[in-house]
C-alpha cells in the first residue's frame, strides 16, 4: 500500500553506497523525497541551510559518527524538534537506551526488512502530534 | 527519479495462474509505472516470448502444466532469453523451493504474499543489473570495435611507412653515387669539395636511417633474416672503422680501436654487424663533443664452464653526457616512454639506430645494452656467439639452439 502519511523529504546518512540505495528506494516507492549524504562532512554541509522532516542515520559511518551529526544538529535553531532516526548494526545490550539517551528519537537494527522498514520510518513521522512533540511539549 | 521507466515504459510479464494474484502484482507495478502483461500458465508466457520481450518476468512457482521451473529453463534456452530478468514467487519459507528456483536460472525470488514495496525494490533492482550489464555488454562491443579500427589504422599507417621508406632508398642512392662521383673530379676548389663532402655525410645518414627504418619494419614481419657467412671480424672491424674516421672527422673526433689478437674469424650477418657498428659509432659521434675519442674494444669471453659456445664482446665508448638509468632499456624500444616524455622525446636524443641495433642483435641471439662508461659518458655492449647458428626466429634445429644458449649465457652477468 502507498505510505499513509504526506510525502516527506528525509535525509539519509549512511557510507555505504548499496545500503543506501536500497533506504532511498524504499523510502521513495512509498512517495517520499530523498537526500543522500555519504559522509558526516556532508550531511552536516546540507543542514547549515535545509531542514529534512526527519534524518535516518547510520551510527557507526566514519568521521566522527553519528553523534557529531546529533551535535551539529543541536547547533542550529531551524533544526529544533528534528525527528533522527538511528540505523545501526550495533547489537549490544544497552545501545538502544545510549542512542535513545543522546537525542535519537527512534532506533532501527540492519539488516533491514524491505516488508517493514518504511512503515516503521513513517511512524516517526505520523503526525504533528506525534511521539516527537508530544515529548518536546511535555 | 533517473532509474524509472523514462522514455520507454519498462514491461513486466507476470506469469501466475491464479487471476487474483495477478491483479495483485499488476496492480503494484502499473501504481509504480511499469507496464505489465498478464500470462495464466507457463505455455502461454512462452508463446508470447516468441512475439513480445519484456523487460522482466514475474514467475509463479505452482502452475498446472508447465510449473516454473520448468517455464524458466525453457525460457533461458530461447534465443535471447538469458537476458530476461527472472523473478519467481515462492511459497513461503521454503528453502528447497528457493534453491530449485535458482538452479533453473532465476535471478531472484519473492514469497507469497507479495509485499508491495519488497515486489518494487526487487524488479528495480533486477532492471538496474540488466541496465548495467547491458550498457557493459555494448561498451565491450564499441570497445572491441575501436581496437579493431586501431590495429588497422595502425597496420595501414606502418604499411605506409614502409612504402615510404622503401622509394626513398632509390633516390637516395642516387645522390650518394654522384656525390662520390663528384669528389672524384681533380678540379675542385676547397670551398666545392667541403660542401660536397657535407652532402656526402648527410646522403651517408640518410642512407643508414632508411636502412634502419626498413629493417625494423622487417624485423617485425619476420622478414629480416640474417645471412650467415664466416668472416675476418678484425677486417670488418678496420673497415668500418677507416670509413667512420671520415664521417667524424669534422668534430675532430678520434677512433681508437683495440681488438684483441684471438679476435679472427665469426659467423653472422656480416651487412648487420657492420650496421650495428656503424650505428654505434654514428651515435657515440653525434653525442660526444668535439676532440672526443671513441673508444672500440672486441675480446672474446671467456669460455664459462657451461658455456658450449666462444662468446664475442663489442664495447663502444663514448664520451658524451650520459644515459640516465632510467632510460637505459627504453633508448633501445620503439616505442618507449619514460617519466611522461613521449617515445619521440627519448628517440630524438638517441635515435632509430639502437632500436635496429637492438633487432638485429637478437636475430643473432645476442644481447645489447648500454652501462656508464667509467669517467665519462655511455658504453654500449653488444654480446654474440662467435658461431650463430640458423637465427633465433626460424625454429628450434640443433644450430639455433646453440645461438639461443650463447645468448642467455650472456644475460647472466
Amino acid at each position: 500500500m502507498k505510505a499513509k502519511v504526506a510525502p516527506a523529504r528525509i535525509l539519509v546518512v549512511e557510507d555505504n553506497s548499496l545500503n543506501r540505495l536500497l533506504v532511498h528506494d524504499i523510502l521513495e516507492l512509498r512517495g517520499h523525497a530523498v537526500v543522500e549524504a555519504a559522509t558526516v562532512d556532508e550531511a552536516c554541509h546540507w543542514l547549515e541551510h535545509e531542514r529534512p522532516d526527519l534524518l535516518l542515520l547510520d551510527v557507526q559511518i566514519p568521521g566522527g559518527g553519528g553523534e557529531a551529526v546529533i551535535r551539529e544538529v543541536r547547533q542550529h535553531a531551524h533544526l529544533a524538534d528534528l525527528p533522527i532516526i538511528a540505523v545501526t548494526s550495533l547489537a549490544m545490550p544497552g545501545d538502544r537506551e545510549r542512542l535513545l539517551s543522546i537525542g535519537f528519537q527512534g532506533y532501527l537494527s540492519k539488516p533491514i526488512d524491505t516488508r517493514t522498514f518504511g512503515a516503521a520510518i513513517e511512524s516517526y513521522l505520523k503526525s504533528p502530534e506525534g511521539p516527537v512533540h508530544a515529548r518536546q511539549a511535555g | 527519479m533517473p532509474d524509472r521507466p523514462a522514455e520507454s515504459p519498462v514491461t513486466v510479464l507476470v506469469v501466475d495462474d491464479n487471476f487474483q494474484n495477478r491483479e495483485v502484482a499488476e496492480g503494484h507495478l502499473v501504481g509504480a509505472g511499469y507496464q505489465a502483461v498478464q500470462a495464466e500458465s507457463g505455455e502461454e508466457a512462452l508463446a508470447r516470448l516468441a512475439t513480445e520481450r519484456p523487460d522482466l518476468i514475474l514467475l509463479d512457482v505452482l502452475m498446472p502444466g508447465l510449473d516454473g521451473f520448468e517455464t524458466c529453463r525453457r525460457i533461458r534456452a530461447l534465443p535471447g532469453g538469458t537476458d530476461i530478468p527472472i523473478l519467481f514467487l515462492t511459497a513461503l519459507g521454503d528453502l528447497g523451493t528457493h534453491k530449485a528456483a535458482l538452479d533453473s536460472g532465476a535471478d531472484d525470488f519473492l514469497t507469497k504474499p507479495i509485499n508491495r514495496t519488497e515486489l518494487l525494490i526487487r524488479v528495480r533492482s533486477l532492471l538496474r543489473i540488466k541496465a548495467l550489464s547491458d550498457a557493459q555488454t555494448r561498451n565491450l562491443a564499441l570497445i572491441s570495435r575501436q581496437r579493431d579500427a586501431l590495429v588497422e589504422a595502425q597496420r595501414q599507417k606502418e604499411e605506409l611507412t614502409a612504402l615510404i621508406v622503401h622509394d626513398l632508398k632509390n633516390p637516395l642512392s642516387s645522390i650518394l653515387s654522384n656525390v662520390q662521383y663528384a669528389l672524384g673530379q681533380e678540379t675542385l676548389g676547397d670551398d666545392e669539395r667541403e660542401s660536397l663532402r657535407d652532402v656526402l655525410r648527410a646522403s651517408q645518414s640518410m642512407v643508414r636511417m632508411v636502412m634502419n627504418l626498413l629493417d625494423i619494419s622487417r624485423s617485425e614481419d619476420g622478414a629480416l633474416v640474417p645471412h650467415l657467412t664466416e668472416f675476418q671480424l678484425d677486417g670488418l672491424l678496420r673497415e668500418v672503422s677507416s670509413e667512420m674516421e671520415r664521417r667524424i672527422e669534422d668534430k675532430q673526433q678520434k677512433l681508437e680501436l683495440v681488438v684483441a689478437p684471438d679476435v679472427r674469424a665469426m659467423t653472422a650477418d656480416r651487412d648487420l654487424l657492420r650496421r650495428i657498428l656503424e650505428n654505434l659509432i654514428d651515435n657515440a659521434y653525434k653525442y660526444g663533443p668535439r676532440r672526443a675519442t671513441i673508444r672500440i674494444e672486441a675480446a672474446l669471453l671467456p669460455r664459462g664452464g657451461s658455456a658450449v659456445a666462444d662468446t664475442l664482446e663489442l664495447r663502444v665508448r663514448d664520451q658524451g653526457e650520459g644515459i640516465p638509468l632510467a632510460f637505459r632499456e627504453k633508448i633501445f624500444e620503439k616505442y618507449a616512454r619514460v617519466d611522461g616524455r613521449s617515445a619521440h622525446e627519448v628517440r630524438n636524443s638517441h635515435g632509430l639506430g639502437l632500436v635496429f641495433c637492438r633487432r638485429a642483435v637478437e636475430l643473432h641471439g645476442g644481447e645489447i645494452w648500454v652501462e656508464e662508461n667509467p669517467g665519462r659518458g655511455s658504453c654500449f655492449c653488444v654480446r654474440l656467439a662467435l658461431r650463430t647458428g640458423a637465427p633465433r626466429a626460424a625454429g628450434a634445429d640443433g644450430e639455433a639452439g646453440v645461438g639461443a644458449v650463447a645468448g642467455a649465457a650472456a644475460i647472466a652477468i
